[in-house]
């Protein structure tokens, strides 16, 4: 049997079980949410080997400390597993400033943050006074102070932090957890063709990206390409219109699968993307929003010509 | 005398490889059905020791894993004419890279001798 310690003591587990699954089935108080490795939300540390595959998207700091997704990691892959302690993730008070809707759906919400600071595009983990902690992206565009941090969170009916974040008011305060994954801008970056896709509140990270580049000087074109269910859920249209007039390099593509208006195309985003950007090859992919539309752009992007480092990827997995 | 691992170029060839490989091996009509619903960057790490493997390099692969680790597939109907695939898009990939035909063959000839349990028969 793979079985393992956790915290000193013996946890038995049974054959092809995660880590985060036996753990959970003896009762453990283990956080977790995607169980599918997009979240991080059951990061836990072990000081023998780990396989690879349970540390993608993880940040340096937190590989050289020995951390892995649970829920990717198999009981038998691992020997003497812990908890990542308090200093590892610090958390950062948040003080609502703003919170308004955008879209029917759509809240936008503006923390003061004093000590943030993080990359636009990346996600925390955002805890509710009430317990209840969800992932959320950075929208904070990269001209504004970095203790501020702009969110963009879909309305989920009967969705348990969604509606709290809908039901609070200026000096509501949450707490903010790391920031966490991949899905930013890289210094490296130059020339090369710059390529967001995204559904819904997707666009959060994609706008702080997109912000970001261009802010930093970013000489290759951006385009981004925004899909919803319907043309008058896209929001911040004037923001992304602000953008592109501001930055020749920039554009926009908005793409609706019913009640199309005005230049919007029909269809999906990753179908329109792809036909207007046949070849990937040097390109940098950003693609975020629903995870069927993540997968299944990642894999396309990849076909396409983009190498698979080249794309970044945060598939909004519910807990 | 070097080994092949060397002559390939190492780890440095390894990474110039895997991505061209996979998007061989994905876009391969033959197989692709076999990589339906996978995560890419769990299987991208999978190719990668796999090529290190071809290539002669350090790897821990263990006949134990071939065989578990394709027996879902062989359930699913991964037979010979698959392998022979695979294969194919391994030299497609290094004639791409600009390996000589004498190289390929030694690299196919040690991705050969996993077949009998990639295939679930040892
Ligand atoms: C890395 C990452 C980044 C994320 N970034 C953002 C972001 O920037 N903005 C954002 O709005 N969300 C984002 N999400 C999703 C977010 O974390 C929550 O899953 C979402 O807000 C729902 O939480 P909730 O508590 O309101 O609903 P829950 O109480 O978790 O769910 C209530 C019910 O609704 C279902 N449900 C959840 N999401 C959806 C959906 N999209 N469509 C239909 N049914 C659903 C659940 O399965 C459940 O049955 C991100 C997720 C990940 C993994
Ligand atoms: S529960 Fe493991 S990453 Fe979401």
């Amino acid at each position: 049997m793979p079985n393992f310690l956790f915290e000193g003591r013996e946890v038995e587990a049974e054959d092809g079980e995660s880590v985060l699954g036996a753990l959970l089935r003896h009762g453990a108080d283990v956080g977790h949410g995607c169980k599918a490795g997009a979240c991080q939300s059951c990061l836990l540390r072990s000081s023998g080997a780990v396989p690879s595959s349970a540390q993608n998207g993880l940040d340096e700091t937190l590989i050289e400390r020995g951390a892995f997704l649970s829920c990717q990691a198999g009981a038998g892959d691992v020997c003497d597993v812990e908890r990542l302690g308090r200093e590892v993730f610090p958390r950062f008070q948040a003080t609502l400033q703003e919170c308004r809707r955008v879209a029917d759906e759509v809240l936008f919400l503006r923390f003061d943050v004093p000590g943030w600071s993080a990359a636009p595009g990346r996600f925390v983990r955002m805890v509710h006074p009430s317990g209840t902690v969800r992932p959320y992206s950075l929208a904070t565009p990269a001209w504004n102070p970095p203790t501020e941090a702009h969110f963009h969170v879909r309305l989920i009916e009967g969705g348990e932090m969604s509606q709290a974040l809908a039901d609070s008011q200026p000096g509501d305060v949450v707490e903010l957890e790391g920031p966490f994954g991949k899905c930013s801008y890289r210094l490296v970056h130059g020339n090369e063709p710059i390529l967001l896709i995204g559904s819904g509140t997707g666009l959060a990270p994609l706008y702080g990206i997109a912000t970001d580049a261009l802010h930093r000087g970013h000489n290759g074109p951006v385009h981004l390409f925004h899909g919803g269910r319907t043309s008058a859920s896209l929001y911040f249209r004037d923001e992304l219109s602000d953008l592109a007039a501001k930055y020749p390099g920039f554009r926009t593509t908005p793409c609706a699968d019913e009640d199309v208006t005005g230049d919007d195309l029909t269809g999906s985003p990753l179908d329109h993307a792809l036909r207007e950007h046949p070849d990937l090859t040097g390109y940098k992919v950003y693609l975020c929003g629903h995870p069927m539309l993540v997968k299944a752009a990642q894999k396309k992007c990849f076909l396409a010509g983009a190498n698979l480092r080249d794309i970044a990827a945060d598939p909004f997995v519910p807990a | 005398m070097s080994t092949l691992y060397e002559k390939l170029g190492g780890a440095a060839a390894v990474d110039a490889a895997v991505d061209k490989f996979y998007r061989r091996v994905l876009a391969d009509d033959r197989i692709s059905s076999f990589f339906e619903g996978v995560d890419m960057d769990k299987q991208a790490a999978k190719q990668k020791s796999f090529l290190t493997m071809a290539f002669g390099g350090p790897n821990n692969y263990t006949a134990l894993d071939m065989k578990t680790g394709h027996a879902h597939l062989v359930e699913k109907g991964l037979n010979d004419s698959h392998f022979d695939a695979v294969v194919e898009d391994l030299g497609a990939t290094l004639k791409e890279l600009g390996v000589s035909d004498e190289l390929i063959a030694e690299v196919a000839a040690t991705a050969e001798t996993t077949r009998e349990d990639v295939l679930g028969r040892s």
